[in-house]
Order: structure tokens, then C-alpha cells, then sequence
């Protein structure tokens, strides 16, 4: 009896002096190139493997060993496994550390922690994770291997070749049913390559070595073109029956995605009832559209991910939940404006997106996997100009709108959701597009400042804001963030950080829609520098242009975007009495393929008239470019600090 | 009077029902347009019940119970947005379980939609093995808008568990206009153990008994609750936020002039259990003083050698391993012998082998047990050992009391964690245990020395060499944070700090040294050009010789303030600059900075000079802080503080002009 006792006690425990397994022991062989002094950790193996079932059944099997480099790469010696706690089980983990004397450290299950993926109310994906901690050492080696197994109803894989560390080896392995074909393809950035697997039977290796490590630098593309990304499609032998989802068209992926929706897409005489209250077809169809979009748009976001493996990732809630409890997640939301609408006689889509990164999905891999977001188009009139209207062929004049997003008013659609391909659901009239792009001055801010000075240097000033576009979004999205009292804090700080000594008199702010706007006054004892009791040293701009981009970086080797935005300012600077202009700078105007910008000076009288503008594209700068952006953001710095000078009378 | 809340509660236990059922809704509270406690809070608390009680489940099983109700009224979109989803997280580590969820929206016409419990999530947080450590119940109530009251209840029950110590927020992140707690403590002849409360930064209700159905508690209450306010430099959140500590205790109504000394007695024990002299503890004496015969001396040698030699579990110094860190075996009880023998121990193992060490020499020792500026402070009007957490050594020399606190080995011997300063603090003593408050250190101690031989161009721009060495708790701090850090991350860390303060700037050369070395300040350099530092006009140039403030913001520029002010520690800059200027340039008239003495607080001084042939020009800038070790200050003096550093930034912003000769 008492060994029945103990024998588990003994499993739980780590085990010292083990020894590891053969495939951890060959990748501690392998010999490192130079890597950059800074990189924390290697990768030695990084190896995905997948078995699938023809009744969808797969079992997944990652291998995974590091080298910790230095002591940065100490929390490098972990390794987590994500599943769905709805169709997955996960089977098995294991862990080992081998510390640079040689010693193998085994880790037991209870090592293994099991943590919820998301912040979400609710989520199925899980994390299964196992870390060395302080038990890592530099040069320590780490291994893990995990098995699970799970349901999936798709037939497409993804699969990144590395993360942020440097990858000698790095394979997914897909065993396929016996008669059943995969195809892979590469994606470096927005480039694609046809990828070569090693078959042997059904078992297909994509494999990439010696991949380099991969810092992100401040201002590039969200996924830089050296991190490569596999995509796998698998076809079924004709004539089989599967529960396996395949897709070879966008168009399929549209008819696919429709289906799931439709199921929800239902007008209630209750809803019909709510729109003919707040949106009555008398108003004109712009106006209502509006109404109904801020409606939407004020819906909580609140996600709920159930049944994921089943597609239920894709599956909105119906518009009548949504408006009876009032929240919802992206295709909620979408699907609620989209019934909405439908209920005041406008034909809407959904849209499928990817959120966050616009170079993420891309053409040649016809797949729900692609995108992470749902948002809507709704047919609109063909003379709408909005920045995110554009002609869809075969359907006419769309206009995207984000529900999800509370910053971004109807007529726009975020950033980082402009320029990227995303999928129109409208069955088989449905396709692959790219959303439109903004132009700077569609991304405006307006300034209008009056500022007197006194004799001792002191400064009272009075300005007034208004911004369009991204501009607007962002003191949109800072008001929504904090409480009424904590903005106004913010804009304080904001004032003293560049007018030292500042008081803030006063700072209001309207929110309308489109135009966000705002009023600042304050004022500060010790704004212009009096030396010698005779000369006046005065910034003529006590606040920074709105839009120039931050490049402290004197290198980089990374492209560097620009994002489209253009700034006004109109000042009027009042002299102090008793003084007189001494000098006053000339400013060169700037013109580059990487912005405009130019300061106008007009002495009236005791006053100084003053403009200034600046405007930067779209645009993606090359790494052997940047000096070159840097040199214009470097004379604008400059011009911006360049003084003028007055003299006592 | 120390409420002894066992008193109040004369009848004996009884079952205690479940939480209330929700109570009516007031006209009053529907109607509400406008905040009560804050005039511009998006959503303010109505009230906020909380019951506490330890109930007997079967003899001798212990429950822990905490009901809680709370009824917020939403005022703005902001407020629903922010208060409609409510997360509970609960620790399962105590057989902990949250129970009884459930909540409502009362719409603004009065109708009520209940929380579905279908709507009611639960999901784990973490998991260690089959072990589950932490789930967070979560659900978003339904149609929340401006003009709402939601309210919700929820019940967390702890199994074969009685808190010692019960923390009872008063506060929140949302005003409240009625905070109430119900408490009924465990009563039971087998459980000699009496409740307490205590106060903190607050005076709610005295305590009176009341009774719900079949159940007593004894209640208190606080109104107009505002919401907690974050500010830079605060003191700790314990001494600003409003809250109750609720605490048994062996003694059912403490006398604190008895209770402290029987309690230095008992630490003095406790620490004395630890100190074990034998042999090996004697021959590392004697290695580590060697020849010296000054007594001072003799302690900084032993100080010297536990933090350089002795491996300590918690840092790298001394060239501990991983391995070796793994493999130490930690006794809850080890000794000084233990320590001596095995050459590594965890800090306060260290603290000590040092005290054994010393005594071992003939040195009078004792252990401080002492309060921490990171939570509240001890009072003396509150006997109890809650707020006594950390713990060092004091060693007499020369009639004087010495502090010693090894457990960090950056930290220079002779000094205390910055936490440990300035607070009360009790010297253990078999006999009569003392009182004190642990003196601060002096700002020369925590100094910051910044060179910088720099070469200003025609063009605005300026080059040059920037050494700054770093003594004291700032080193410590330091240290303590880069040890851990490569020598690349280090640089990228210090550089991306650097170009936060100058901006436009490029570097190169960054070295820092001294990072693991217990004995040395630590010292960084580098090699630096400054584009666009000065500024130019047609005729003139205009730069601020005090280069170490360039591009700094004021310390305080909010125009109000709430919360006291709080320092961590005294401290000393230094900055000795020389500016080589362009050629074909002369200064303009120079004028001198005037210097600033702030009382007995801090003095300013920023000294320009130039040399004969008018090509250099050098500055040293010395701001002294802290100078009689008083580093707290009250909410009402923010004025003038403001106005001194606003001063000292007006200063630093002196700017000097060369015009073309």
C-alpha cells in the first residue's frame, strides 16, 4: 500500500539528471553563425507536426530548442502551445533544460501552467506553457515537445517560420489522409513564393534554415518582409465525403462565409419598428444611414469566442440580441447595422478584414483564415466622395464603416485597416478588394493661435483646433480613454512639457462627428528669454507642428512608413511694449517627396502675422532612403526651434 | 480605544443566511442626474455592502465568507462603457470559490432587466499542472446606458481558511457615496483569538451591532467616498487610500504601551534563534576583518565580505550559477552556522551570518525590525506587527547605533534600503526595546556626478564625451535592475533613455561599467552629437550651458494637487560641463544664475565661468536635496514645492548668447 502512495509523490517531482531525448540532444550539436551581440536566444528546432483524420480529427505535435545567448534570452527558455478547450485535448508536454555544465533537468506536469489566451469575457483558446525561469542560465539549452489533438472543420494551415529569434531550422510537417494533396506557399511581406515541400508517402516537410533574427524597428511595416509565413492548403481526392472545408476561389471563401451569416440575418418587426422611430424613411437615406451606423457603433464591444473550432469564430449573434442586451463583438456589431439597414431598405455586406496589419492578407491564399475582423459596406449613392467609398464592380458605390471602432465616424475607416485586401461577403458577387487609402488632407489639423508677450517675457496664449481624420481619431479615441478631469490633466501636461511654467487657463474640447475640436488658453511668466535686460529670445510656435514623424534613429535597416496627415497654422504674435524686432529668421520653404512644410513671416506693425503647413504622404521609405527622410524631419525640427530675436527700443 | 469587535458581539454564533435579495430602488437614486461625491465622475457608486464573516462549518472547519453588493449609477457613455462588464477575479489557492453571482440594469423609467445566467462566464486564468490558481468570473451586464443604476452581488468563500489579516477597502476607482461593512467575527470557545479593526487615512462610523433575520454582525460605514487619485511622487497607496485593516489577535484589548515592548522582546527572540556562533561563523570573521583594528573598520570589512563572498540566492554577484541556485536547499530555519558553512544564503540568511559575524568580534548586535515607505507606517496607537515587515541589522560602535541591511548586495554597506528610511522602526532588546526613527541617509551619499567636455559648432550642433557615475540608492536601484539584463539591452536601455531626454542625437561609445561589482559606483559614458542643441539666428547663437537639463521638462506641472508629496530619498546632482565655443564667436554679455536656498530642504547652485581667451566656457550645477533627511511634504505645501523646482527648471534654462565676432 504504501509504494501506491508514494509512486505518484514521485511523479509530480522535477527530475534531476535525466536525460534527453535524442532529437533535443542533436539540436544542442548544431553550430551557431555570429548573431548581433544583443540577440537574447536561438532557435535550434522549431518543428510542427499534423496529422489529419479524413473525419477531421488532427493530432498536432510541436518540438521545440532553444540556446540561451545571453542573459536577455533567459526568459527565451519557455515554450506554450495553444489549443481550443472546445475540440481540443491536449495530450502531452514536455520539457527539459540542460545547464552549461552539462547537467538535464527534466520538468514535471506540474511545471506545466494552463492559462486562458485572451482578456475577452469569454474565450476558448488556451495557452498550455512551461518555463525554466531562473533555472536558465547562458548557454543553458532548452527543449519542449507537446501532442494535442483536436477537431478542426478547415483544410488550411498557417504556419510562422519564426517569431522574433533567430531560426536554424524550422519545418512543419503535414501527414495527410492517403490520397489527399497539400500545397504551400511563402509569404515574405506582400511578396509570395511558391513553396517547395519534401514529400515522402502522404507526409509533406516545408523546411526553411538559418533564418536571422528580427527586431522591429520604431515606424516599420507591422510584418517585415524577412519573416516568412507558410500557408498550406489540402485538397480531398474527388468524390470523398468529408466534414473537412476546403476552398479554391475567394468567391468560395465569400459563399462559405455567407451561409454562416445569413443564419443571423433576420429583421424582427421589433427591429423593423425601432428604425422607422430613429431613423424614419422621410429623413434622406445619407441621414439615416448615419443614425443607424452611430447606433451600432455605440453597442459595447464585448466578445465572447464559443464553439471556435466549429466555426463559430464566424458566426454572428442576431441583430435582435445584440439590441436587446446591447453588446457585441466585430461581426455582432456588423451584422446588427448590416439587419439595421436592411430593415430601412439599404443593402449592406459584411466585410472580412484583417485588423492591425494591412500588408497581412494576402491574394493568393483563398482562406477564412486570413482575417481577424468583420466591418461592414453599405451601399450608398454614387456621388459619395467619402474617403472610404470606393466602386465595387458588379455592386457599385460601397462605403466601409468599423462598428467595432468607437473613434472612426461613418465616411472613414481606421489606418490600419486602409490599403489592405479584404474579403466582400456577398456570395457569389463576393471578392477579394483593396480598401481605399486616405489623402493627407484628409487627415487635417487647423490651428489658430493668438499669442501677446510682455515685457518680462511672459506669454498668454489663446489657440484653437480643429482636425478631421486621424488627427480627430486620436484626441477622440485620448478623451474616450480618460475621465473629463483626466484629459484636461493630459492637455496640461501637454502645454508644460513644451511652454515651461505653464498655466492652463482653460481647455474645452467638442466632439461632432467628422470634426473634433478644441480650445486651449494659457499662459506662462518665464515663456521667452530676456538677457541682459535687453535682448528677447521668442519661439514663434509655442506648440509643435501636429504630424512629424519621430525619427531618432540615425540608421535603421528596415523601411520606415509614413502615414498621410497635413497640418495648418495661422498665428498672430503680439510684440511686448518697448520692444523691437532685432532679427527675425528666414525660413526655407520645403518641398521632398517625403513632405511640404514652410513658415511665412509677416511683421505688421507691434505684431508678427505667422503660417506654417506641413504635409506628409503615404509613403514607405526605403531603409537607404531614411537619411534623406531624416534630413527633411531634421530641417523642420529646426526651423521650428530657429528663434526670433528683439531687441529693447 | 482599539475596537475589539468580539466584545460587541455577545450572543453566539448563528447560520448566516446568504446575501441579501436586492433592496428597492429609490425615486431619489432613479432620478439622480448629476454625481454626488464627484461633480465630474462618468459613474458613482450609490453604496457598497460588504459582509465579512468566519462561520464554523462543521467543528473544527472554518469558512471564510465576504458578500458583496454593489449599486453604481452611470452618469456618461464613458461610465457605462467602463462599468458594464464587470471582471471578479478570485484565488482558488485557498480552496477558494466565488459563489452567489448575479446581477441587474435598472433602465432610467425604472424597468428592470435581470443578468442571465447564461450570461455568467467563468473561465481559468491559471492553471499549474492539474492545479487550478486563479479563475476570474465575468459578465457584461445588459443595456447599460447614461442614466442607468446597475448593481450586482457576489459571494467569495474561502474553505478551512481564517484570514489573519483582512484588508476592507474604503476606496476605489469610482466615488462612492456609502461604503458599508457588516463583520461578524469567528466567536468560539476553542478559538482564542479576538478581532480587531483599524482605520487607515479615514474615520468611519463607530461600530454598532446589528441584525439581519436570525444573524448579528456589527456594522460601520464611511460617506462620500471619493475615487483614488494617481499623482507622481505619492507616498505608498496604503497611506493615501482610504482603508480598514481587520485582524485577530492573541491579545483580546492590547495595552499598546505593553504590547510594543513585549514585542521588541519576542522580535529580539526570534532574531537571537538565528544568530548561531560556532566555528566556521569565527574563522569567517577573522578572514574578513584581517588586520584591521579600527572598530569601524573591522564592521565595513565583515559588511564587505558577507556581500561580496558570501553567494547570495536572490542576485548574481559572486558568480553564482543557476545550477547552483537551484540546487540550494532553503530551511525556514537556518542559522548563521548553517550560512557560514554553506557560503550562500538567501538574503536574510546573509543579514544573519553578518550579525553573528560581528558579535562574533565582540560587537554589540541587534535585529530592527522596522516599518517600509512602500506600505502604510506603524502607529503606535495600533499594536500589532503588520506593519513592522522588514528587518536588518544594528550594530553599536562606539556608544553609536549602526544600520546594516546586506540582503541587496549593491547597496553600500553602512545604508539601509531607501524603503527602510525614515520610518519607525523598533531596536529589539531582551530587556527594553527601543523606538527610533531610522535616520535617512545624507544626499552626498545618493550623489549623481555628470561630466561633460563638449565642443559647440557654428552650425548649432554640439559634440563631446559624457562620463556620469552613480552613487548610493539610485546605483542600487540600478544595479539591481541591469544585472539581470545583457550587456547589449543594458546600452539599448540607457541609450533610448538618453534620447528621450535630448531628442535629436546620435550616439555612440556607450559604455557602462560597474554593473555587477558590489564596490564600485556604477559609471556610464558615452560619445555624443547634439543636432540642432543650439539655436541659431542670422547674427547670433543662443545655447543653455546647463546641457544635463536640455529638452527636460518642469518636475511638476499639473496646478493642483491631492495627494502629499513624497520623495524617496535625499540626493545630490552634480554636473560640471565645459563648452568649447565656435570659432569666430564671442559670448554676449554673459550673466551669472543666481543661486536658490530652499530652507534646510535644498540649495541650487549653477556656476558659469569663462576662460581668459573667451573660448570656453565651463558650469557646475549642484542641486542639494533633502538636506535635513525630510523628504515628506503635505498636499497644502504643493505650491510652494512647485514653485521652487519651477524655479530650479527656469534656471536650468539659462541661455546664453555668442554673437559673430
Amino acid at each position: 500500500m504504501p509504494g501506491k502512495l508514494i509512486l505518484p509523490f514521485l511523479l509530480s517531482l522535477t527530475l534531476y539528471g535525466a536525460d534527453a531525448p535524442g532529437w533535443l540532444k542533436e539540436a544542442t550539436t548544431s553550430q551557431l553563425p555570429q548573431y548581433p551581440a544583443k540577440t537574447p536566444a536561438a532557435v535550434l528546432l522549431q518543428e510542427e507536426i499534423v496529422t489529419v483524420e479524413v473525419s477531421g480529427k488532427q493530432t498536432r505535435t510541436n518540438r521545440y530548442v532553444i540556446k540561451v545567448l545571453n542573459r536577455d534570452g533567459i526568459p527565451e527558455a519557455s515554450f506554450a502551445d495553444v489549443y481550443s478547450s472546445d475540440t481540443g485535448k491536449p495530450r502531452d508536454m514536455k520539457a527539459w533544460l540542460i545547464s552549461p555544465s552539462g547537467n538535464t533537468k527534466e520538468f514535471s506536469k506540474s511545471d506545466i501552467t494552463d492559462v486562458s489566451a485572451s482578456d475577452g469575457l469569454y474565450d476558448e483558446y488556451r495557452i498550455r506553457m512551461v518555463k525554466a525561469g531562473r533555472a536558465a542560465d547562458v548557454d543553458s539549452f532548452f527543449g519542449a515537445e507537446s501532442t494535442i489533438e483536436q477537431t478542426r472543420v478547415f483544410s488550411q494551415f498557417q504556419y510562422d517560420f519564426q517569431e522574433d529569434l533567430p531560426s536554424l531550422r524550422s519545418s512543419f510537417v503535414l501527414n495527410v489522409p492517403a490520397g489527399w494533396k497539400a500545397e504551400g506557399k511563402v509569404f515574405r511581406g506582400a511578396v509570395s513564393e511558391s513553396a517547395s515541400p519534401e514529400v515522402s508517402g502522404n507526409s509533406y516537410r516545408w523546411q526553411l534554415k538559418n533564418l536571422p533574427p528580427w527586431d522591429r524597428e520604431p515606424g516599420s511595416p507591422r510584418r517585415s518582409p524577412s519573416r516568412p509565413r507558410l500557408v498550406v492548403s489540402m485538397t480531398p481526392p474527388e468524390g470523398i465525403q468529408t466534414p473537412i472545408q476546403s476552398f479554391t476561389s475567394w468567391k468560395e471563401v465569400s459563399v462559405w462565409k455567407d451561409q454562416l451569416t445569413q443564419k443571423s440575418f433576420h429583421v424582427t418587426p421589433e427591429l423593423s419598428a425601432f428604425v422607422q422611430q430613429v431613423a424614419p424613411s422621410s429623413l434622406p437615406e445619407e441621414v439615416r444611414i448615419q443614425k443607424l451606423a452611430e447606433i451600432a457603433q455605440k453597442i459595447r464591444y464585448i466578445s465572447v469566442q464559443m464553439n471556435i473550432s466549429r466555426g463559430g469564430g464566424y458566426t454572428p449573434h442576431t441583430a435582435e440580441f445584440v439590441h436587446q442586451k446591447k453588446y457585441g463583438d466585430c461581426k455582432d456589431k456588423s451584422n446588427y447595422l448590416r439587419t439595421l439597414l436592411k430593415a430601412a431598405g439599404i443593402d449592406s455586406y459584411m466585410v472580412s478584414i484583417f485588423s492591425g496589419d494591412p500588408d497581412y492578407a494576402r491574394p493568393e491564399w483563398p482562406s477564412p483564415s486570413q482575417f481577424n475582423h468583420a466591418i461592414l459596406a453599405i451601399r450608398v449613392s454614387d456621388t459619395n466622395k467619402a474617403p472610404a467609398s470606393f466602386d465595387y464592380p458588379g455592386i457599385g458605390r460601397l462605403l466601409l464603416f468599423d462598428p467595432t471602432d468607437e473613434d472612426v465616424p461613418l465616411g472613414y475607416i481606421p489606418d490600419h485597416e486602409q490599403g489592405s485586401y479584404a474579403l466582400l461577403v456577398a456570395g457569389q458577387n463576393g471578392d477579394l478588394f483593396q480598401t481605399p487609402r486616405t489623402l493627407p488632407a484628409q487627415n487635417h489639423l487647423s490651428r489658430t493661435t493668438r499669442i501677446s508677450l510682455d515685457a518680462e517675457g511672459g506669454l498668454k496664449a489663446e489657440m484653437q483646433e480643429s482636425s478631421t481624420g486621424q488627427p480627430a481619431f486620436n484626441r477622440r479615441y485620448s478623451l474616450r480613454q480618460q475621465s473629463a478631469e483626466d484629459y484636461r490633466k493630459s492637455r496640461e501636461r501637454y502645454v508644460g512639457y513644451y511652454v515651461p511654467g505653464s498655466v492652463l487657463a482653460k481647455s474645452d474640447q467638442k466632439d461632432e462627428g467628422t470634426t473634433f475640436s478644441s480650445q486651449l488658453e494659457f499662459s506662462s511668466k518665464n515663456y521667452s528669454r530676456l538677457m541682459q535686460n535687453r535682448l528677447m529670445m521668442i519661439r514663434p510656435f509655442p506648440l509643435p507642428a501636429n504630424g512629424l514623424p519621430e525619427t531618432t534613429n540615425a540608421k535603421r535597416t528596415q523601411p520606415f512608413v509614413l502615414k498621410p496627415v497635413s497640418f495648418t497654422e495661422e498665428a498672430q504674435l503680439q510684440l511686448p511694449d518697448g520692444f523691437e524686432i532685432d532679427e527675425l529668421p528666414e525660413y526655407p520653404e520645403l518641398s521632398t517627396r517625403f513632405g511640404k512644410y514652410s513658415i511665412q513671416l509677416l511683421p505688421e506693425g507691434n505684431q508678427i502675422r505667422i503660417t506654417r503647413s506641413l504635409e506628409i504622404p503615404s509613403l514607405t521609405v526605403s531603409p537607404e532612403d531614411y537619411s534623406e527622410l531624416r534630413d527633411f524631419i531634421g530641417q523642420v525640427g529646426g526651423s521650428e526651434k530657429t528663434p526670433i530675436v528683439l531687441v529693447r527700443k | 480605544m482599539i475596537p475589539t469587535i468580539r466584545l460587541l458581539l455577545l450572543i453566539s454564533f448563528s447560520l448566516i443566511a446568504s446575501a441579501v435579495e436586492w433592496k428597492p430602488i429609490t425615486p431619489e437614486e432613479l432620478s439622480l442626474s448629476q454625481p454626488v461625491v464627484e461633480k465630474n465622475a462618468d459613474a458613482e457608486a450609490v453604496f457598497w455592502e460588504v459582509r465579512v464573516y468566519d462561520r464554523i462549518q462543521t467543528i473544527p472547519y472554518v469558512n471564510h465568507h465576504v458578500e458583496n453588493y454593489v449599486r453604481l449609477k452611470v452618469f456618461t457613455e464613458r461610465g457605462a462603457s467602463e462599468h458594464a462588464t464587470v471582471n471578479i477575479p478570485y484565488s482558488t489557492r485557498l480552496k477558494g470559490s466565488l459563489v452567489d453571482v448575479k446581477g441587474r440594469t435598472i433602465n432610467p423609467d425604472g424597468t428592470v432587466i435581470d443578468l442571465q445566467k447564461d450570461a455568467i462566464f467563468d473561465k481559468t486564468d491559471v492553471k499549474v499542472g492539474r492545479k487550478t490558481l486563479r479563475r476570474t468570473r465575468s459578465f457584461t451586464l445588459p443595456n447599460v446606458t447614461p442614466g442607468s443604476i446597475i448593481e450586482y452581488q457576489w459571494q467569495e468563500v474561502y474553505t478551512e481558511y481564517i484570514p489573519r489579516y483582512n484588508v476592507l477597502n474604503f476606496q476605489r476607482e469610482f466615488p462612492i457615496q456609502k461604503v458599508t461593512y457588516f463583520v461578524r467575527p469567528l466567536v468560539h470557545s476553542g478559538f482564542p483569538w479576538t478581532m480587531h479593526a483599524h482605520p487607515f487615512n479615514c474615520q468611519p462610523t463607530p461600530w454598532v451591532q446589528v441584525r439581519e433575520g436570525n444573524n448579528e454582525f456589527v456594522t460601520t460605514s464611511l460617506t462620500n467616498v471619493p475615487a483614488v487619485i494617481d499623482e507622481p511622487d505619492s507616498p505608498s497607496e496604503d497611506e493615501i487610500r482610504k482603508w480598514m485593516l481587520l485582524y485577530y489577535s492573541e491579545e483580546s484589548n492590547p495595552d499598546p504601551k505593553k504590547y510594543w515592548p513585549k514585542l521588541g522582546r519576542q522580535f529580539h527572540g526570534e532574531f537571537n534563534q538565528r544568530i548561531k556562533i560556532n566555528n566556521d561563523v569565527k574563522a569567517l570573521a577573522a578572514e574578513a576583518v584581517g588586520d584591521a583594528t579600527n572598530p569601524h573598520e573591522q564592521v565595513i570589512r565583515i559588511a564587505e565580505f558577507c556581500r561580496t563572498r558570501i553567494k547570495n540566492t536572490a542576485f548574481l554577484t559572486a558568480g553564482i550559477t543557476a545550477e547552483e541556485r537551484e540546487q540550494f536547499k532553503f530551511k525556514p530555519r537556518s542559522t548563521s552556522a548553517d550560512t557560514a558553512k554553506a557560503r550562500i544564503g538567501t538574503p536574510d540568511d546573509i543579514n544573519y551570518l553578518f550579525a553573528a559575524m560581528a558579535q562574533s568580534r565582540g560587537f554589540e548586535v541587534r535585529g530592527v525590525r522596522g516599518s517600509s515607505q512602500l506600505t502604510a507606517l506603524m502607529r503606535p496607537e495600533f499594536p500589532d506587527r503588520y506593519l513592522l515587515p522588514s528587518e536588518f541589522v544594528a550594530v553599536r560602535i562606539n556608544e553609536k547605533w549602526n544600520y546594516y541591511n546586506l540582503s541587496n548586495p549593491y547597496r553600500p554597506v553602512g545604508m539601509v534600503a531607501w524603503d527602510e528610511e525614515n520610518v519607525p522602526a523598533i531596536l529589539m532588546d531582551d530587556k527594553e526595546p527601543k523606538f527610533f526613527t531610522v535616520p535617512a541617509s545624507s544626499p552626498q551619499m545618493n550623489t549623481t556626478l555628470k561630466k561633460a567636455t563638449l565642443r559647440l559648432k557654428e552650425d548649432g550642433s554640439l559634440t563631446g564625451k559624457v562620463t556620469v557615475t552613480i552613487y548610493g540608492h539610485n546605483a542600487t536601484s540600478l544595479k539591481t535592475l541591469m544585472e539581470d539584463q545583457s550587456e547589449a539591452r543594458r546600452i539599448e536601455d540607457m541609450e533610448e533613455e538618453i534620447r528621450n531626454t535630448h531628442g535629436d542625437i546620435e550616439l555612440s561609445d556607450v559604455r557602462i561599467e560597474n554593473v555587477t561589482d558590489p564596490t564600485q559606483p556604477l559609471v556610464y559614458s558615452y560619445e555624443v552629437t547634439v543636432n540642432g542643441y543650439a539655436e541659431k539666428t542670422g547674427k547670433r547663437i543662443f545655447f543653455q550651458p546647463s546641457f544635463f537639463q536640455h529638452g527636460r521638462p518642469a518636475r511638476f506641472i499639473s496646478q493642483e494637487r491631492k495627494n502629499p508629496i513624497a520623495f524617496r530619498y535625499p540626493f545630490q546632482e552634480m554636473e560640471e560641463v565645459t563648452f568649447e565655443l565656435p570659432e569666430g564667436y564671442s559670448l554676449e554679455k554673459a550673466e551669472g544664475i543666481a543661486p536658490i536656498k530652499i530652507g534646510d530642504i535644498a540649495t541650487y547652485d549653477n556656476i558659469l565661468t569663462t576662460s581668459k581667451d573667451g573660448k570656453t566656457v565651463k558650469g557646475k550645477r549642484v542641486l542639494t536635496w533633502g538636506i535635513k533627511g525630510e523628504m515628506f511634504y503635505p498636499a497644502e505645501s504643493y505650491p510652494q514645492l512647485k514653485q521652487a523646482w519651477d524655479e530650479i527648471h527656469s534656471r536650468d534654462g539659462h541661455t546664453l548668447a555668442l554673437k559673430a565676432d
